[in-house]
């Protein structure tokens, strides 16, 4: 039962108190920039969850295995990055195989879903905060989670700004950043003072 | 092989073009991430350049070079390589990052590593594989420069207000604003600067508009 | 925010953006009143330099958008007159000015200006304090010790009894005290009973809707009498929380801003639990002993969505209505025959 609230809590931490995006920015460019339309960021953020949520597995499981090498500090990055590349390889390849024009048409989703921030990001503050197994994948799927908030909470400010009558200079990235820095600045009454590491 | 994609105009005007008008940060928004959180001093904002640089260009050199490959191999096996070209870029990056300062890997933490994945490279690598190695390199360079000055310029900025410092020695300003140095003055900085960067853009077409208005009406009074 | 120009969001009879703001602004002056009684002529300097900076920067912003400024709008006096009133009386000048600065540069105008901010500009600019200085925000002087009017204040300041709630101690203030303002806290916004005169004046002269602060304060009361932050003190939790806190005020001034409340009633009514629902979580779980300014930030990004779902859900009740009646209309003709 205490595993399963410690569980939980740690999947609302990373939901809310760590947000990917408020907190650490980390997939800021497939939430601002990428023009995948509402669906499209949906099914992005579904895909980003699942990477999460297996790569900080992943990147526990390596830590348990790489942990007495002597030389480790330079090439942990590294691994991690791999560890990355081969699940997208095996990703891609049982696509190709299977549904070959589903993957065609959702090949660029697939690509940045997998190599973003904060796909490395959940590796790095996976191992970063000493988690166990389960622990990992809680904090994963809230970092997942986490992206799929924002990108909600977003939608209502697009909508918002859609039908301000916002100066030149702003229009568009402009004003879309500083409304995500005044949510970020929102949780700030929560987290209180801390620099993202 | 695209002829028009190797033509040495097009792609020296292009390169330029990828400085300011389509800046990497600023306007497109690619590698926002760590230019939002990383650039709270000046000497973070230097290591992230390197980085970039260090990533970036090896990396679209790479593709260019992949696109010589058979049609045969799937795209997906091009970005696999050019992801782990990335990844092994992160040793010498961090080697070098050292010279600049002990502790900027520290102090950067994850955003670090992550400049291996910037969006930059992963979004244009297969436009890269239509071009000659030189203007591949090219274009990585203008990448590269485009956000540099960028992040250089949000990163100075900030350190200054947040720690009335620049690159680590003491300047007396009449306020500190230590909040500037967290996340969400981040987001509000990079889009302040973008604003600037689309409001100076703007005030240039209007003065080469004007210019060239001029031109025409003096080339008809003769 | 769809309205353009400066009369839409208010439209109702002969009022008007300055009417409305006016009667803000007068409400705001009792407030000013007490701040002068406790702390003398610094809280009344302090109001005046930070009204200053937001009247300045607003001009300069409508400037650099290339209008013309508008003398009749005077929400940035209001902005700058209410951020003061939310800090210590000893708080530095640079600290009120600069809040002010970012609440119209960084919050009104990047978003359009009047009646279109995205954010509640006060309450961002107070979030904007706290983030940047919250020693010199949260350290109190004492009412009665008169702090020099124009030199720093650094000595004889402590904490409030909002800190005694926040780490989980009950305030050894008296109660009377309590309900007078005379302790430790917000230069303004002690006084719970100037206050509550304050909020009836504004809903008699229909500068405010009744909606959402009736939603907002019945929810808070109600939280705060069934479930204490501190157990065991029953009613006078609710006296202890609505006296040092600062939703009472942020309800009455901030809630209400026309700008990022919603249009329709209904949505009003949501919109107010909404944002007693983060401040009360934002009260528990938060780490800042202030959080109304904060929950009312997170409470703006749905302002829009509320008005949007509430009109649908009215369509759709209405048809259910409608469709029922036909049927029962139809029934009762059917039994006649």
């Amino acid at each position: 039962m205490n595993t399963l609230v410690g569980l939980f809590s740690l999947l609302l931490t990373a939901l809310v108190l760590e947000n990917a995006v408020f907190s650490r920015a980390l997939d800021l460019t497939a939430l601002l920039v990428v023009p995948f339309g509402r669906k499209g960021v949906l099914l992005f953020g579904l895909i980003l969850t699942g990477v999460t949520t297996v790569s900080s597995l992943a990147a526990t499981l390596l830590n348990a295995a790489i942990g007495g090498w002597e030389s480790v500090l330079y090439v942990r990055p590294v691994l991690y990055i791999l560890i990355l590349a081969v699940l997208y390889g095996l990703v891609c390849l049982v696509l190709n195989w299977k549904k070959k024009e589903w993957f065609s048409s959702h090949s660029m989703i697939i690509t940045i879903a997998f190599f973003n921030c904060a796909a490395y990001g959940a590796m790095a503050l996976t191992v970063y905060s000493g988690f166990s197994y389960l622990e990992s994948m809680a904090y994963g799927l809230g970092l997942g989670l986490s992206f799929l908030l924002a990108a909600f909470l977003l939608e209502q400010g697009r909508r918002c700004l859609s039908i301000c009558n916002i100066p030149k200079a702003f229009r568009g990235l402009p004003a879309e950043l500083v409304y995500v820095g005044l949510i970020s600045l929102s949780l700030y009454g929560l987290v209180g003072h801390q620099l993202a590491a | 092989m695209l002829p028009e994609q190797n033509s040495a105009k097009r792609n020296l005007r292009s390169g330029l073009n990828l400085i300011f008008a389509q800046n990497p940060v600023l306007v497109t928004g690619f590698a926002l991430a760590p230019a939002v959180v990383g650039t709270f001093t000046l000497k973070n904002g230097t290591g992230l350049s390197l980085v970039f640089a260090m990533v970036t260009i090896p990396v679209l050199f790479l593709a260019s070079l992949l696109g010589m490959l058979p049609e045969k191999v799937p795209q997906f096996v091009r970005t696999m390589a050019c992801v782990g070209l990335a990844a092994l870029m992160l040793i010498p990056a961090r080697l070098l990052a050292r010279g600049i300062a002990p502790n900027l890997f520290d102090s950067l933490g994850m955003y670090f590593s992550s400049m291996a994945l910037n969006s930059v490279w992963l979004l244009r690598a297969p436009l890269c594989q239509e071009k000659k190695p030189i203007w591949a390199l090219w274009e990585g360079v203008c990448h590269t420069i485009g956000f540099s000055v960028c992040v250089l310029a949000v990163s100075a900025v900030r350190e200054l207000l947040a720690y009335n410092t620049l690159w680590g020695h003491p300047l007396s300003l009449p306020a500190k604003f230590p909040a500037i140095a967290y996340a969400f003055a981040g987001f509000i900085a990079v889009g302040t600067a973008a604003a600037v960067l689309r409001w100076s853009i703007d005030r240039a077409h209007d003065v080469a508009g004007l210019v060239q208005r001029k031109r025409k009406k003096w080339r008809v009074g003769r | 925010m769809l309205q353009q120009g400066q009369k839409a969001p208010y439209v109702r009879n002969r009022d008007s953006a300055f009417t409305v703001m006016m009667d803000v602004v007068i409400a705001l002056i009792p407030l000013y009143f007490m701040a002068f009684f406790f702390y003398g002529l610094r809280a009344l300097m302090l109001g005046l330099a930070s009204a200053a900076a937001a009247v300045v920067s607003d001009v300069a912003c409508t400037l650099l958008e290339g209008k013309k400024p508008y003398p009749r709008d005077i929400s940035p006096l209001v902005t700058g007159l209410m951020l003061p009133l939310m800090m210590s009386a000893a708080v530095p000048y640079y600290v009120v000015i600069s809040a002010s600065v970012f609440a119209i540069v960084f919050v009104k105008h990047v978003f359009g200006g009047v009646g279109q901010s995205a954010f509640n500009p006060a309450a961002a600019g107070f979030a904007f304090a706290v983030a940047c200085w919250p020693t010199q925000v949260f350290s109190y002087p004492a009412p009665f010790s008169a702090p020099p009017a124009f030199q720093a204040v650094t000595e004889g300041l402590s904490s409030s009894p909002a800190w005694n709630l926040f780490q989980g101690g009950v305030p050894a203030e008296d109660v009377l005290d309590l309900l007078l303002g005379k302790f430790l806290g917000p230069m303004g916004l002690t006084n719970i009973l100037v206050l509550a005169t304050c909020l009836f004046y504004l809903l008699f002269r229909g500068a405010i809707s009744w909606q959402a602060p009736a939603a907002f304060f019945g929810i808070m009361v109600v939280a705060m009498l069934l479930f204490p932050r501190i157990p065991d003190t029953g009613p006078m939790s609710l006296v202890y929380e609505a006296t040092t806190g600062m939703w009472v005020f942020g309800g009455i001034f901030m809630l209400n801003e026309p700008g990022t409340l919603p249009k329709r009633s209904s949505s009003r009514l949501a919109y107010g639990a909404l944002a007693a629902i983060f401040t009360i979580s934002f009260q528990r779980f938060g780490r800042v002993e202030q959080t109304f300014a904060f929950a009312l930030l997170l409470t703006n990004v749905f302002s829009f969505t509320l008005d949007r779902y509430s009109e649908r859900l009215l369509r759709r009740l209405r048809r259910v209505y409608l469709a029922t009646r036909t049927k029962l209309s139809e029934k009762k003709s059917a039994q006649r025959a």
